[in-house]
């Protein structure tokens, strides 16, 4: 029975000693008004010694008068007596209260930063580096901005491709990744020129080394297209760097599937309201006003309760208005279905060409599929663009 | 005619195999090795001492005798007892 006791503690109880003839009728009379009393212990013929709840207390003086027992209190005990005596010993309270607060300030201070995982970027310049973004040691735990701190370290830091952080008491780890460099290929070094894309060759311009390819000439992927040897083959070491630009003619192919009926949802014209609070991430729902529909548009409303100095910022009012909505379905035809993929077509081009490429012509196709009710619709798009890039030659 | 009610819930509850204590009202006593017992369905206290605790029931007078008898907790359906249990009788 902990509970029991916790309970009874946090209450405050009293140990009394009841001293008369009629203990039993006492003991009956207090069990009559349901008033509970629990340790009765025999010390003497005519004394007993019982705990009761200290507000309890009171109602059984009249008790005592009935059946002629004198009552003595000879403990309290309990947290509200606890708490008086605390009272008296001011200076106790205010120490108690002064160590808790120095310990809470403490604890929320960060005085330690710890970095792991850095090779090449030295210590000192991300320490630098998370000062100037606000965190050093003597910092306020809760005035961290962990994502700011974290994408300024990786923005000042090129050579740092990931970092995280973790903050473990008083404590911060910061954990480095470092960018591995690709090993640029310098001007003397040889190398040749090859095909980046699939393609036709449009224009070929060497400045050094020898080219493998003409105007016309249909290339693949991984082709030489400038070698990175000298014209005199009498050397021995005859590996050059080869420089120049091609460019070629690239196509891209892309199709989509646009269905000839379209279903489009439209507005009935009945409208419900729903009003609810949204506490952190929980939605509670408080007042519908209008009917349930299946399908709906809504417009949604926000308001926070007492914004003032954003104590309670998480609390928010939201009114959502509902607007029935209908499916209907519309039939576009070949000619408008082919004008809808038209458009997502155009829309998407950029995103399957890639920048620096000039678009010479765009052809868009267009196909009715059999069994289904669904036009597929192509395009194919043909652009000019340099696609030589520089690879090393390895001398064995 | 108190007799015969007695008599009539007696059989009912044991045709239907109800439990005694709460169809006849009668007092439930529980012991835990000898020191420990609870007694529910009690009438109230007729004497105490350290040696020896007298409950009014409705089956008649439950003496318990032993030493350094506490009650630990009274309430209004249930005592509960411990101490070193010695005896437990029932005298009518």
């Amino acid at each position: 029975m902990l509970i029991f006791k916790i309970w009874n503690y946090i209450n405050g109880y009293v140990i009394i000693r009841i001293k008369g003839n009629m203990l039993e009728k006492f003991l009956n009379l207090i069990n009559l008004e349901k008033i509970f009393i629990w340790d009765v212990q025999k010390l003497g013929e005519d004394i007993i010694e019982l705990k009761i709840n200290a507000k309890k207390f009171k109602s059984i003086r009249h008790i005592a008068r009935k059946t002629g027992t004198s009552v003595v209190i000879t403990n309290k005990k309990g947290f509200p007596f606890l708490y008086k005596k605390l009272l008296k010993r001011k200076s106790l309270l205010v120490g108690l209260i002064l160590f808790l607060s120095i310990q809470f300030i403490f604890a929320s201070i960060i005085w330690d930063i710890r970095i792991i995982g850095n090779n090449d970027v030295s210590t000192e310049k991300i320490l630098q580096s998370l000062k100037e973004s606000g965190l050093k040691t003597g910092v306020l735990k809760y005035k961290i901005d962990r994502n700011h701190i974290i994408n300024n370290l990786i923005l000042q830091n090129p050579e740092i491709a990931w970092a995280g952080m973790k903050i473990k008491g008083t404590k911060v780890i910061i954990t480095v990744v470092e960018r591995t460099q690709i090993p640029e290929i310098e001007d003397t070094d040889p190398c040749n020129i090859i095909a980046s894309k699939d393609g036709i060759v449009e224009e070929i311009i060497i400045l050094k080394g020898e080219g493998v390819v003409k105007k016309g000439d249909l290339i693949k992927k991984g082709q030489i297209l400038i070698k990175g040897i000298s014209g005199d083959s009498d050397f021995d070491n005859n590996f050059i760097h080869a420089k120049g630009t091609v460019k070629a003619r690239v196509f891209y192919n892309k199709r989509i599937k646009v269905p000839l009926t379209k279903i489009i949802d439209k507005e009935t014209g009945r409208t419900s309201m729903l009003i609810k609070i949204k506490f952190k991430n929980c939605e509670i729902p408080i007042k519908k006003v209008g009917p349930v529909f299946n399908k709906y548009r809504s417009e949604i409303e926000k308001k926070t309760i007492l914004g003032w100095r954003n104590i309670l910022g998480f609390v928010e009012i939201i009114t959502e208005k509902q607007y029935e909505t209908k499916e209907e379905k519309i039939f576009l035809g070949i000619e408008g279905a082919f004008d809808v993929g038209k458009d997502i077509l155009n829309k998407e081009i950029n995103e399957f060409i890639p920048d620096g490429s000039t678009l010479t012509t765009k052809n868009f196709g267009k196909l009715l599929l059999k069994d289904e009710s669904v036009l597929e619709v192509s395009l194919t798009v043909e652009t000019i663009e340099d696609i030589g890039v520089k690879q090393k030659i390895i001398q064995k | 005619m108190e007799e015969t009610i007695k008599k009539l819930t007696y059989t009912i509850s044991e045709y239907m195999e109800l439990p005694k204590d709460i169809v006849m009202d009668l007092p439930k006593i529980t012991l835990i090795g000898d020191i420990y017992m609870t007694l529910e369905n009690h009438l109230g206290i007729v004497e105490y001492t350290e040696t020896m605790i007298r409950i009014n029931t409705r089956s008649g007078e439950l003496v318990i005798s032993g030493e350094n008898l506490k009650i630990k907790v009274i309430i209004n359906e249930a005592i509960i007892i411990n101490g070193q249990i010695s005896g437990i009788k029932i005298s009518k």
